[in-house]
């Protein structure tokens, strides 16, 4: 014995729910994840005389070749040798389908 | 379990079908009475000018933001009334010189870029009372806001061109260029708040090299050759090595060509020119990859690259160049780690050079070419 045929409202019904369950997953899994980078500024200086290194914390107007006193090693002059950014990934999240 | 074949020879399934091929056949019929008539292109404009737009109201928030961050800025440096530098700054603009007629475009174009640093440099003098370097650096960023607001002012003008005109072919060449206009005002947007604080970009690479020689070399006699430019001499392997550098720490580029030109005739004699600069990647390339080339490598629009060519021609001098890769963004925001730790391969590669193309009692000169903001002398 046939079951009965479906109308056409159950058709339209079951295409729209089916649509809304298939799209977001897949919409979602098309975003990418959105890394999330913070960048810090590193300081090196260094002793010309007796060449000790170590990283300080950037102030404002720091330049390379700037003195900024003297090497707890052996007295010397401790100047700026290099300043550069490093950007650190600190999560990843996913973007917010808008 | 359902029965497919009997569910769609129904008269309910047949009927669904009809409609839906009967509604498709009228819609494309509309669309292709639209498209001859027309009406097609207003809509492709209606919908690429809201994308545009919100593109706009991006690069109008940049503006703002800039001009407020440099107007605290100026205001910390002393200025009393920060509009009155912005403002003019802002729409400040350059016309080219004539191009078909080359004999003597080289001293037109020096010319009319030294009369924009000049009209720069006065606009700050007059105002800010503090350090030449801190001079310098409110220079750069109205320069910077100056390009973020040309092209705001771009894009809105082919907007709003495209849409008087109904020209939908305009407003999608700019929807397409829109991406990298973008991208560009994005790197110098970004950029500004490392400007302000002094840091070093990317673009300091050059100077930083000639820094590092200097201290290695225990280079003397630091002096400025030129108007924000100073060499210094060293002696390595018994050959005289002269090393040029705009004068930091302030945002300058200093004038290299003048400054070897200068040197040159000073000296008598050249053996060797190096030049050392920051150069923009291609996509996939690694930043800090180090090149090495022949040729000037300086990225001015002429003055300043033709003196240092001109000075090799005289000198019968071989012109080497080695450049540091980065992307756009790179060459004008913070220095990254693996450009400061190119520097020191560089430094390690014109050594070589030097040991390898000349003799001992030549005399070579190397300029480190770049903005040296942050990064000063010995």
């Amino acid at each position: 014995m046939n079951p009965e045929p479906l109308d056409t409202t159950h058709l339209l019904i079951a295409a729209a729910a089916l649509l809304l369950l298939v799209l977001p997953p897949l919409v979602a899994l098309a975003s990418k994840p959105k890394k999330k980078e913070i960048a810090r500024t590193v300081v090196v200086v260094s002793c010309s005389s007796c060449g000790y290194a170590e990283k300080r914390q950037y102030s404002r107007y720091m330049y390379v070749g700037m003195r900024v006193g003297k090497c707890p090693k052996c007295g010397g002059e401790l100047k700026v040798k290099t300043i550069y950014v490093e950007k650190l990934v600190v999560a990843r999240q996913r973007t917010k389908i808008q | 379990m359902l029965n497919i074949t009997w569910l769609l020879s129904s008269p309910e399934s047949a009927t669904l079908a009809t409609w839906i091929i009967a509604i498709s056949l009228v819609v494309s019929t509309i669309l292709s009475v639209l498209a001859f008539t027309g009406y097609a292109q207003a809509i492709q404009i209606r919908f690429l000018k809201s994308q545009i737009e919100s593109r706009l109201r991006v690069l109008e928030s940049y503006v703002a933001s800039a001009r407020k961050r440099v107007e605290n800025f100026l205001a910390e440096q002393g200025v009393k009334e920060p509009k009155e530098l912005v403002e003019p700054a802002m729409s400040f603009f350059v016309v080219e010189p004539v191009s078909i007629e080359p004999v003597d475009i080289i001293k037109r174009m020096e010319r009319i870029l030294r009369t924009g640093e000049e009209w720069f440099d006065t606009l700050v003098e007059k105002s800010v009372r503090a350090t030449q370097a801190l001079k310098q650096i409110a220079s750069t960023s109205l320069l910077i806001l100056n390009a973020l607001n040309t092209i705001y002012m771009y894009v809105k003008h082919l907007l709003i061109t495209g849409i008087k005109t109904r020209n939908a072919l305009l407003i999608a060449q700019l929807w397409a260029i829109l991406p990298m206009l973008m991208r560009i005002a994005k790197a110098y947007y970004d950029a500004l708040p490392g400007i302000l604080e002094g840091k070093p970009i990317g673009d300091s690479l050059g100077p930083l090299v000639a820094y590092r020689l200097m201290e290695i070399l225990k280079a003397v006699n630091v002096r400025e050759i030129e108007k924000d430019t100073i060499v210094a001499s060293a002696e390595y392997d018994g050959r005289f090595i002269y090393i040029v550098k705009a004068k930091g720490p302030g945002s300058t580029v200093g004038r290299p060509g003048v400054a070897v030109e200068k040197l040159a005739h000073e000296l008598g004699k050249v053996s060797m020119i190096v030049t050392v600069d920051a150069a923009l990647k291609f996509e996939g390339e690694p930043t800090g990859k180090i090149s090495e080339g022949v040729g000037a490598a300086i990225g001015d629009p002429g003055p300043e690259k033709i003196r240092i060519e001109r000075t090799a021609v005289e000198n019968k001098a071989p012109l080497y160049a080695i450049v540091v890769k980065m992307g756009l963004e790179e060459s004008i925001q913070p220095m990254v780690k693996e450009i400061a730790d190119a520097a020191d391969r560089v430094v390690e590669r014109i050594l070589k050079l030097v040991r390898e193309k000349t003799s001992p009692g030549d005399t070579i000169i190397i300029v480190g070419v770049g903005n040296t903001i942050g990064v000063g002398q010995p």
